[in-house]
């Protein structure tokens, strides 16, 4: 398989979040489509990924771990990177799309994020030997999955949806710092896991498969973060409608 | 709306503490105090220090050094810096089982114990994989290859 | 309340005594000569190797399609377990 069929697709995916995003009647028929198609995709790289794919030189049958570890963990990478980015936009100027769209990425990311910490943990006994070692990689990676924890944590202790956009939004990048961190351990220190691969050090049918991967959990990552952004809209609503617990602010004091 | 100017200050503070956060990490000498290994060359530097601590090592098994002890209970190899013939290179031995993808050439991270006697014996015996993903044969080189040169080496004794 | 307490001591003491070794237990140096036995290692010709060397693989993992299905299916379960929270937790208007 070329790398180009996953590429087009990859395409495909990009113009439907952006019509999405710019035309809003689209919008309750295109996350079906970009699921529909992850389905597919995903039915599909079970066959890529274990029968398709080679085996790997020295890690045979259990380097197909490859295909599923790191798009979980790269779609983790991305949902964080969206809750920075819409939590300084909250900061910058208040609304709430972007507080809803951090609460929906934070969440989604720490879903992708466990669920490759695990895989790598499987992966880790048979190659490494061991389930889990407290090397750099593991330690960072622990250390961001907390925190958006944290940052989920207090987003539902907190009542009040302002106040809880504003700190939360700070808390939000206060946690991005967990993430170049995370991607540059490898560098920076000695450690177990390996550093990033590239296209040279993977081989073709390995990298278009991987990228098949790839695009088909952004399918998922595209309707989830839109699904969890509507349930985050309507406690926002539900909230205000309220009557407040105090009398509100009055608007010249 | 002071509401905005203050939410813009919680801005600037956040990234400027966060900011700082990722400078100490990435230019700090946080790297010097948490070492999750170290190479046979910065063991070896630490002289009389390494020794007895409980202590990770990593680098690559030496090709040819792989041995094992004549009761055949305990392996022996050796660990380099790197694959360079002039690297530093540290005796280990281990009586755990091996992973699987254990062999000569491949990186290693050992955790156990530095004596006197140079030898590094550790119960804890990790293999790393480098970011290389081949199918068999791609590299030209069979991976069973090895196992000649080592029943060559055969016991110790 | 008290009687049930009573009872609960007397039965953790009747617990305890039954594991608690007599005090006149004979000495135990049966286990000592089982414990030396493995000394000797499973080694049964010096040049036919087939102590830890046989545990030293190829360098290339055998098997260990079992670690390939469970990552496989934890992708799927992530998936549609998460997507199936989503639908749970769908806002009420949507359902209408």
């Amino acid at each position: 398989m070329p790398a180009s069929i996953p590429l087009l697709l990859l395409l495909a995916l990009a113009v439907m979040v952006v019509v999405h995003v710019v035309v809003p009647k689209t919008r309750p028929i295109l996350w079906k489509v970009s699921a529909a198609l992850g389905l597919v995709m995903l039915g599909l790289l079970m066959y890529l990924g274990m029968f398709y794919a080679p085996p790997e030189a020295f890690m045979s049958n259990v380097g197909r771990i490859l295909y599923v570890h790191v798009p979980y963990i790269w779609m983790a990478f991305i949902a964080f990177l969206m809750n920075v980015g819409c939590a300084f936009a909250y900061l910058m100027k208040k609304s709430w799309v972007t507080d809803a769209l951090a609460e929906s990425s934070a969440e989604v990311g720490v879903l992708f994020g466990a669920v490759g910490v695990a895989m790598g943990s499987i992966w880790a006994r048979p190659t490494w030997g061991v389930w889990w070692d407290w090397d750099p990689r593991l330690i960072s990676t622990t250390v961001m999955l907390l925190s958006y924890v944290g940052y989920l944590a207090l987003r539902s202790f907190t009542e009040d949806p302002e106040r809880r956009a504003t700190w939360s939004a700070a808390v939000g990048i206060l946690s991005g710092v967990s993430l170049p961190i995370t991607y540059y351990s490898v560098r920076w220190w000695n450690s177990l896991h390996q550093v990033q691969s590239s296209t040279a050090s993977v081989d073709k049918t390995m990298g278009s498969v991987l990228l098949w991967g790839l695009v088909t959990l952004l399918c998922f990552l595209f309707p989830f973060i839109v699904k969890r952004y509507e349930i985050a809209r309507a406690r926002q609503t539900a909230a205000m409608e309220l009557p407040p617990l105090e009398a509100p602010r009055p608007e010249a004091a | 709306m002071t509401g905005e100017t203050r939410n813009r200050l919680i801005a600037i503070g956040a990234i400027l503490v966060a900011g700082a956060a990722l400078a100490w990490v990435a230019f700090g000498n946080i790297g010097e105090n948490l070492v999750y290994y170290w190479k046979p060359s910065e063991m070896v530097a630490q002289g009389d220090k390494a020794y007895g601590a409980t202590v990770r090592l990593g680098g690559v098994v030496v090709p040819g050094s792989l041995k094992w002890s004549a009761e055949h209970t305990s392996l022996t190899f050796e660990v380099a810096d790197n694959h360079l013939p002039t690297a530093q290179k540290v005796k280990v031995s281990s009586e755990v089982t091996p992973p699987q993808m254990f062999r000569e050439g491949i990186g290693v991270v050992v955790e156990g114990t530095y004596a006197s006697d140079q030898v590094f014996k550790t119960n804890r015996l990790m293999v790393n994989h480098s970011n290389e993903y081949r199918a068999p044969g791609a590299d030209g080189g069979m991976p069973n290859d090895w196992k000649g040169s080592l029943s060559q080496a055969d016991t110790t004794k | 309340m008290r009687a049930l307490f009573a009872g609960l001591v007397v039965a953790a003491s009747l617990a305890f005594a039954d594991i608690a070794p007599p005090e006149k237990a004979p000495p135990e140096p049966a286990p000592a000569p089982a414990v030396v036995e493995p000394a000797p290692a499973p080694a049964p010709a010096p040049q036919h190797p087939m102590g830890i060397e046989k545990a030293v693989g190829s360098g290339v993992i055998q098997g260990g399609w079992e670690y390939v299905y469970a990552c496989y299916a934890l992708a799927v379960i992530g998936v549609l377990g998460y997507g199936a929270s989503l639908f749970v937790r769908r806002p009420k208007e949507q359902a209408s």
